[in-house]
């Protein structure tokens, strides 16, 4: 099991948890981002700045610090 | 007068809405591939066919109803008022979805239907609808049980007949209708009974919407802080929220935060199955935003291509505006010529050709770089680029004390403060956002311009430095710059004594790119610069009046007026000693006097001020005026290359315009922070000011 910030570019994961202390679970539950959900990174910004996934067929940014809190299994392609 | 029936326009971001507002009321409104840029509600009157006028009311883009920023906020007050006061509610919601994202976009969308208003769900962009993500939309409007749903495309003007149709039969028959509501289990509902006997008696709201209500407060009770309710309700409410919480089991109470969303999307899953919706998953395959980012957002050619952009607006601003510019300069002193040719001599000239051509002159000049910077902005933005240079932006911003959302604010600066403010409504985290709102005066913005211009191509000599590098376009720059890195070091220093609260968070969609559509371009281009004109216009118009009259006045017995002994003359004078260090004389005391009101009437007021002191007929030349000044007792230069730069250096921070003043008063809800915006700025032009001019005293210039 790997964080959403760890996951390689490209990498497809599929999500198994989501850390409870996370800052905008609602909203991202609201967008979406919840348990069972798959999720592809699409790119990290250097020096540790957001991330960009794609979550059902839209894209969407996130920092560092909320990745991390994000868990996934990663689906082999 | 009869009421005519109301309409809502509701939706996620970027779905569209704004463009199908234009597309049905004709007037020419802001519609952007940026999350926020309908940051109010706009309403217009619209007429179909037959003669039936409604009301339709464009809303900010909401995900939920829980709101997360202050635009999302203006949505779900709108929505609590028409839970509480039935009377209110609109007769019909469009509701507009991305067919192309149609599970998210109706998370929004049941949490309306609960509300029962007849509702037409407008499956946008159907034109460009990918195979894979085709289903069974009669089977929808069904299972929804709504007013309709209509394949639609803002682009193509695909459904837009059906839409005015199904409007009209309402309008003819208004309908009493009960949409689908998602349903909660047993067990739960019984956990929930404290606060659902609550929730109904403050909101009375009956069935499945006061149980789907209550499920709401009790996984975000914080949500209730953000309705408008009375304490007294408020509180029973959270008592309420507390027994409930009470008596579910603990396993149950670390999932209710997402509960309201888990069993939405539940239901909404079931729904789309049944409509033969295809289960999503992440598509494996590129598409073409997805290859246009592998350049535009890489990590090191994305921010490089970013600064290039930047480079590129402002090279043209100042090289390509320059053409029209000179002509509006003769165009505007010739008219002042022939109405004072044409006129009688008398105050009523005077008063037409010294105060109000003069003066309205120096603000039309600077029209077509607005106009240009608009117009870039406006391509940024509806080709979806703005969103990208915020993700790559955000890390810098934050380190800076800011948010990425900031980027945008800070490059409408650069055309004015304003709007600039009024788009941080998106920065959903208050620390960072009230920031950005106290530095965005200190970005340049196009009312310096006409200062910088007339400063630099009157005492700035036309040399170049290294042979390569002319010297007044890079002085230009040096001011543009440091307003910039000022602002920036500002809100460093701000963020680390701040302690307002901050969301930590920095959720974004990043649309598809689209190709903007060039006629909507122009018009919003063509719109925000009649705004302007009119905005400013009508403050320069009245200060021209006020200042003429004082500057005309009084007369001496052969009817001449002295400026110095005039009555601006006079307050002139009075101020003179305290911006003696700065190397200003009475005559831009008069001018700073004037510009409090806003930066650009600086350059009016010298015009007028030189007109009338000029006796000779027709219009002067302000550049020659200003270098030709000797000062009478000392016969030397009134003004030197070193006091242009004081009084530009003054005006990269001075806070003068009280439009910002009255914008950061309601956008900051009191007095306590344009204030605070005041004093920090005034002090700040007024040290840099007199740094710039003792300093550059000593070392030797004039």
């Amino acid at each position: 099991m790997k964080n959403l910030y760890n996951m390689r570019q490209n990498q497809v994961g599929n999500v198994t948890g989501i850390d409870s202390r996370l800052n905008s679970k609602i909203r991202l539950a609201e967008m979406g981002v919840m348990q069972g959900v798959d999720i592809r990174l699409i790119k990290k910004t250097p020096m540790g700045g957001p991330v960009e996934i794609k979550i059902n067929n839209y894209y969407l940014t996130l920092r560092k610090e909320d990745a991390m809190l994000i868990y996934l299994d990663i689906l082999e392609s | 007068m009869k009421n005519i029936p109301k309409v809502a326009i509701l939706g996620n971001p970027n779905c569209g809405k704004t463009a199908i507002f234009n597309l049905l009321t004709g007037l020419n409104q802001k519609v952007s591939n940026y999350p926020g840029i309908t940051v109010e509600k706009k309403v217009a009157n619209v007429s179909l066919e037959k003669g039936t006028l409604f009301s339709l009311e464009d809303y900010p883009g909401t995900y939920s109803l829980i709101s997360q920023s202050i635009d999302e906020k203006i949505v779900s007050d709108n929505i609590y008022t028409w839970i509480r006061e039935p009377d209110s509610k609109p007769d019909a919601i469009i509701y507009v979805a991305d067919v192309n994202n149609i599970r998210r976009n109706l998370y929004f969308c049941t949490q309306l239907l609960e509300l029962d208003i007849p509702t037409i769900l407008l499956l946008n962009m159907s034109d460009i609808l990918i195979d894979e993500n085709k289903f069974d939309y009669i089977k929808l409007k069904e299972e929804l049980n709504i007013l309709n749903v209509i394949p639609f495309s803002a682009a193509t003007h695909l459904g837009v007949n059906a839409l005015k149709n199904v409007l009209s039969d309402l309008f003819d028959n208004p309908t009493h209708v009960i949409n689908s509501k998602m349903k909660i289990n047993n067990n739960l509902l019984t956990n929930m009974q404290p606060l659902i006997k609550i929730v109904e008696s403050v909101f009375h709201v009956k069935d499945d919407f006061k149980n789907n209500m209550s499920l709401r407060f009790i996984c975000n009770p914080k949500h209730i802080k953000n309705i408008s309710l009375n304490e007294a309700d408020k509180n029973i409410l959270n008592k309420g929220i507390d027994d409930s919480v009470d008596s579910v089991n603990d396993d149950m109470k670390i999932l209710l935060p997402t509960l309201e969303s888990d069993l939405r999307y539940g239901w909404i899953d079931q729904i789309l199955m049944s409509c033969s919706f295809k289960k999503i998953k992440v598509i494996e395959r590129k598409t073409k935003s997805e290859k246009i980012d592998d350049v535009l957002t890489h990590p090191w050619i994305g921010p490089l291509i970013f600064v290039g952009i930047l480079y590129f607006i402002f090279q043209s601003i100042f090289s390509w505006a320059s053409i029209p510019m000179d002509f509006i300069d003769s165009m505007v002193s010739s008219f002042g010529n022939q109405v004072s040719n044409i006129m009688p001599d008398g105050l009523l000239r005077d008063l037409l050709v010294d105060g109000i051509i003069a003066g309205i002159g120096g603000i039309v000049i600077f029209l077509p770089q607005i106009l240009l910077l608009m117009f870039f902005m406006t391509i940024l933005e509806d080709t979806g680029y703005m969103t990208r240079a915020t993700f790559m932006m955000d890390k810098f911003m934050r380190t800076m004390g800011l948010h990425g959302k900031s980027v945008l604010p800070i490059m409408s600066g650069y055309a004015c403060a304003i709007p600039g403010i009024i788009s941080t409504r998106t920065i959903d985290s208050w620390k960072e956002r009230l920031i950005t709102i106290l530095i965005l005066p200190l970005i340049s913005c196009s009312a310096r311009l006409p200062v910088y211009v007339l400063m630099i191509g009157t005492f700035i000599p036309e040399t170049y430095l290294f042979n390569f590098i002319g010297l007044q376009g890079f002085v230009m720059v040096v001011m543009y710059f440091l307003g910039t890195i000022t602002a920036f070091i500002l809100a460093k220093i701000f963020s680390h004594f701040l302690s307002e609260s901050s969301n930590p968070s920095f959720i974004m969609e990043l649309p598809d790119y689209r190709v903007p559509i060039i006629k909507s371009v122009i018009r919003q281009v063509l719109n925000k610069g009649k705004l302007f004109l009119v905005d400013a216009g009508k403050i320069i118009m009245i200060i021209s009046i006020i200042l003429w009259f004082l500057v005309s006045f009084p007369k001496d017995s052969s009817g001449n007026v002295d400026i110095k002994e005039s009555y601006a003359g006079n307050i002139g004078q009075v101020i003179e000693p305290i911006i003696k260090p700065l190397g200003f004389d009475w005559k831009i005391g008069i001018a700073l006097i004037t510009s409090f009101a806003a930066r650009e009437v600086v350059v009016s007021t010298l015009s007028t001020i030189y007109n009338i002191d000029d006796d000779g007929e027709g219009m002067v030349n302000l550049k020659e005026a200003m270098l030709n000044d000797m000062n009478p007792e000392t016969g030397q230069n009134t003004y030197t290359p070193l006091i242009a730069i004081s009084l530009m250096v003054f005006y990269v921070y001075a806070a003068q315009c009280m439009a910002t003043f009255a914008v950061v008063k309601s956008e900051t809800n009191g007095w306590k922070w344009p204030i605070f915006m005041m004093v920090y700025m005034t002090l700040l032009a007024y040290g840099m000011s007199f740094i710039v001019f003792q300093v550059g005293r000593i070392i030797g210039f004039v």
